[in-house]
């Protein structure tokens, strides 16, 4: 294993270098030659992380799952798959592929957890999706990586005609970790991502989600809340992109960035593309400290400085938690929250 | 299936715009860069030596840094087949009657003596490379309020034009500053001396005859503590089949507790390669207020940059960008803050037709300094056909906690229901929708001086007009 700097996380329209968004540098590992990767897949880094990284999950890994969900079949309960890191394979790489046939429905929940005895544990996959004709299918993914690991998820997801994703992130772990969703939406389709992300010490969280709407009438939803404390750094990247011809689409952005720590970094870039004049398309960003109006109101009842920032943080996540029907999973997130809280105190911790 | 109507318009007639003069010229260097070019600006200027030695300078870094990697293709613009330097057929006069007659008639057209005689304090006229037309009221000159051509302060006020030329943009920002530093000439130099506040707008007018060549001008404003001003820019150039680049600059000073409002119509020509830079230093308690409106250009980039230097120091940015068929108008706005208690407001309106690509670039950065700062930015675009591009790059980057920081952008088209409701009331479709993209571009027009909130009206109902498809 060498290791390689490769560019990764591309915006999908490059803007001033100076603000150093357009995308990230970072040292991972590969088995044999960089170069046998890069060739491989050039046109790549459009829809994942990199074509690097794509032809490293896609042929390297150990970690392969080929779903099918039959025509008109309904998944009873959740298939959870959890990737951990151990001190024997440092590296998780992994591959989902999920086929979900005519009218079917299906729940996928993805767990990355980080192993206390294996730190700098290194992450990297692909997952990627085919949703067709008036099928649904939900993601849920939970990552959760040491705070010394590094975590690369790429997820593409085509959605047919009539098709419906509904996806719910949390990115809790990883000293630095990437993420880019795209959907690639035809006509009718609805893509709905709800994002939460927690970051703390110097953790340095990088997403990108983009929706590419091609077809009529397709819809697009995303909603990303965020705390940063700390020293963490986080860049969001969230695109709307209406292609021409998208008549009627509709697509909405929201983003909140509460901001506890005067050392926390917060990039956000919320771009709207459009070829098409017949769509609705908006998008908002905002962050700030936390509501002193509000904080006053709850401490006021009665309640201590910690536990009212407490109840203002998870009260900012719970849209998106509350998607989640599983209830082991919603648990174990609500666990993590607290847990982080608790541990090292809402200000200056996490 | 409802099928939704569009309008489609032809390209238009710019009229007075499109007044092309005999390319009649006193000097004209060769085309291309070099530092023979050079020198022969310099010496056909009078410049002192520090001057020369600056642009060569220029020069060096200009061929060491690369075009953007970003943004519109600018890979036509070749400066090896653009004259850098045309020197009109007269010197600087102060009377209108003084200017000869074909260039005096293409700003009569433009309406800048009669603007003059009516609401202005001062008038700046470039043509081509210099400046051909410069006055400014008794009133002003007696309160110390300097306005002259940035040739004459250059060699009348050396110490002050040499602590504050190219400090604000300086030639390493980027390969067009260089370019600038290396070929400027012509533009307006304005010192505001301390309380003194001018009353009446000051306007210089920016035009450019002389087919593929670059019109290079230098702005620099001071406004000293207390003090106000308002400038207006205006700027055009005819049509032509070779390709313009103008490769401005425009620094502004605004000292403790000083206003300064900069108004912008920009028409160029659609061959023109608009790549100005303007940019400026906010001192505590003091305010920058631009209002911007880009109609011309074949290839716009242009984002005006505020930077909040001292405490409570504020910024506004107001613009609409109005991209037609062949156009590729790049444009926003960038503001960092970098003490506490600023703040800065961005409203930018963005329309395109006819297959022109709008583009809003902006960026706000915060500092870890710039605590209990507050920024609010707004972007909508309305698309008037499906054959057009619009797109919003925002970019916000926070280094602190104590910040109330907001962003929104729109895109839509015109509602068919707005379109009906005016239609049922007995107006042409036509009218109805010239109508609701002046109402959309209100905010920036109540902004101008009135002369130029009606040529912007005029310029709209230009782009819209055209047969109905």
């Amino acid at each position: 294993m060498s290791m390689n700097l490769i560019d990764i996380n591309h915006i999908p329209v490059p803007t001033w270098r100076w603000l150093k968004i357009n995308s990230s540098k970072i040292k991972v590992p590969f088995k044999g030659d960089i170069n046998k990767y890069s060739q491989k897949s050039l046109s790549s880094k459009d829809e994942f992380l990199s074509g690097e990284l794509y032809t490293q999950a896609t042929e390297d890994a150990e970690i392969k799952k080929n779903i099918l969900i039959e025509k008109n079949a309904a998944l009873e309960n959740p298939m959870v798959i959890r990737l951990k890191g151990n001190s024997k394979d440092k590296d998780v790489i992994w591959n989902i592929n999920l086929t979900a046939e005519e009218e079917s429905r299906g729940e996928i929940i993805l767990v990355f957890e980080g192993d206390e005895e294996c730190e700098e544990a290194y992450f990297n996959g692909v997952f990627d999706l085919n949703i067709k004709e008036r099928s649904k299918v939900k993601v849920t993914i939970l990552q959760n990586t040491g705070v010394k690991d590094t975590s690369l998820l790429s997820m593409r997801a085509e959605v047919q005609k009539y098709g419906e994703i509904d996806i719910a992130v949390f990115e809790f772990g990883g000293g630095i970790a990437h993420s880019k969703i795209l959907c690639n939406l035809s006509e009718d389709s609805k893509a709905d991502l709800g994002a939460v992300y927690l970051q703390g010490g110097n953790q340095n969280l990088h997403v990108n989600y983009i929706m590419n709407h091609h077809g009529k009438r397709s819809e697009s939803d995303i909603k990303a809340y965020g705390a940063l404390s700390g020293e963490a750094k986080k860049i969001f990247k969230g695109t709307l992109d209406f292609k021409r011809g998208a008549h009627q689409a509709k697509g909405t952005e929201e983003e909140y960035v509460m901001l506890l720590s005067p050392k926390a970094r917060n990039l956000s870039a919320p771009l709207l593309l459009c070829e098409e004049d017949d769509v609705q398309g908006e998008h908002a960003a905002s962050s700030g400290n936390i509501d002193k109006d509000k904080l006053f109101y709850l401490t006021s009842r009665g309640l201590s400085q910690e536990e009212a920032k407490r109840i203002m943080i998870t009260s900012l996540f719970n849209p998106i938690i509350d998607k989640i029907d599983h209830e082991e999973i919603k648990q174990e997130i609500n666990n993590i929250i607290n847990l982080r809280m608790e541990r090292e105190g809402v200000v200056d911790g996490l | 299936m409802e099928k939704r109507a569009r309008t489609y318009v032809d390209d238009i007639n710019r009229g007075i715009y499109d007044v092309k003069n005999i390319d009649q010229f006193s000097y004209k260097t060769k085309a291309g860069l070099s530092e023979e070019v050079i020198m022969q600006i310099s010496k056909e200027k009078g410049e002192p030596q520090w001057m020369t030695e600056f642009r060569l300078k220029s020069l060096d870094i200009y061929n060491k840094i690369d075009t953007p990697s970003w943004g519109p293709d600018i890979s036509e613009v070749d400066m090896e087949n653009i004259v850098a330097y045309v020197k009109p057929k007269t010197g600087l006069n102060e009377n209108w009657e003084q200017v000869p007659k074909d260039i005096k008639n293409t700003f009569d057209l433009l309406g800048i003596p009669k603007a003059e005689q009516k609401s202005l304090a001062g008038v700046g006229a470039q043509y081509d490379s210099e400046v051909v037309y410069h006055n400014v009221k008794k009133e002003l000159i007696e309160q110390g309020v300097i306005y002259t051509d940035m040739e004459t302060a250059v060699k009348e006020y050396p110490e002050i034009v040499r602590e504050y030329f190219m400090k604000c943009v300086p030639p390493r920002d980027h390969k067009f500053a260089a370019l600038h530093g290396a070929v400027w000439s012509g533009g307006s130099f304005v010192y505001v001396p301390k309380g003194i506040h001018v009353d009446i707008p000051i306007q210089s007018y920016f035009r450019l005859n002389s087919p593929g060549a670059g019109q290079f001008e230098h702005t620099l404003i001071i406004v000293e503590e207390g003090g106000s001003l308002h400038f207006i820019e205006g700027c055009s150039a005819p049509k032509y089949s070779v390709i313009n680049i103008h490769a401005g600059c425009v620094e502004l000073f605004v000292k403790k507790g000083a206003k300064l409002r900069y108004s912008t119509i920009e028409n160029w020509s659609r061959n023109m390669y608009n790549l100005n830079t303007k940019r400026a230093i906010v001192e505590e308690d003091a305010s920058i207020e631009w209002v911007s409106g880009s109609f011309g250009s074949k290839v716009s980039m242009l984002y005006p940059m505020s930077i909040l230097k001292g405490e409570r120091a504020r910024a506004e940015f107001t613009g609409v960008t109005f991209a037609g068929s062949g156009q590729n108008l790049d444009t926003g706005a960038k503001i960092v803050h970098l003490a506490p208690h600023t703040y800065s407001n961005i409203n930018s309106k963005s329309i395109s037709k006819g297959g022109g690509v709008a583009t809003y670039r902006g960026a706000v950065k915060i500092g870890e300094n710039a605590h209990h700062s507050k920024s609010n930015v707004s972007c909508e675009s309305l698309m008037l056909d499906n054959l057009s591009k619009s797109d919003t790059i925002p970019v916000i980057d926070v280094a602190t906690d104590e910040v109330d920081l907001g962003h929104e952008a729109k895109i839509g088209r015109i509602s068919d229901e707005a379109i009906f409701y005016l239609t049922s009331r007995g107006i042409t479709e036509e009218e109805a929708k010239a109508m609701i993209v002046r109402g959309f571009v209100e905010p920036i027009s109540k902004e101008l001086p009135l002369e130029y909130a009606v040529e912007m009206n005029n310029l709209i109902k230009l782009e819209l007009e055209g047969t109905i498809g």
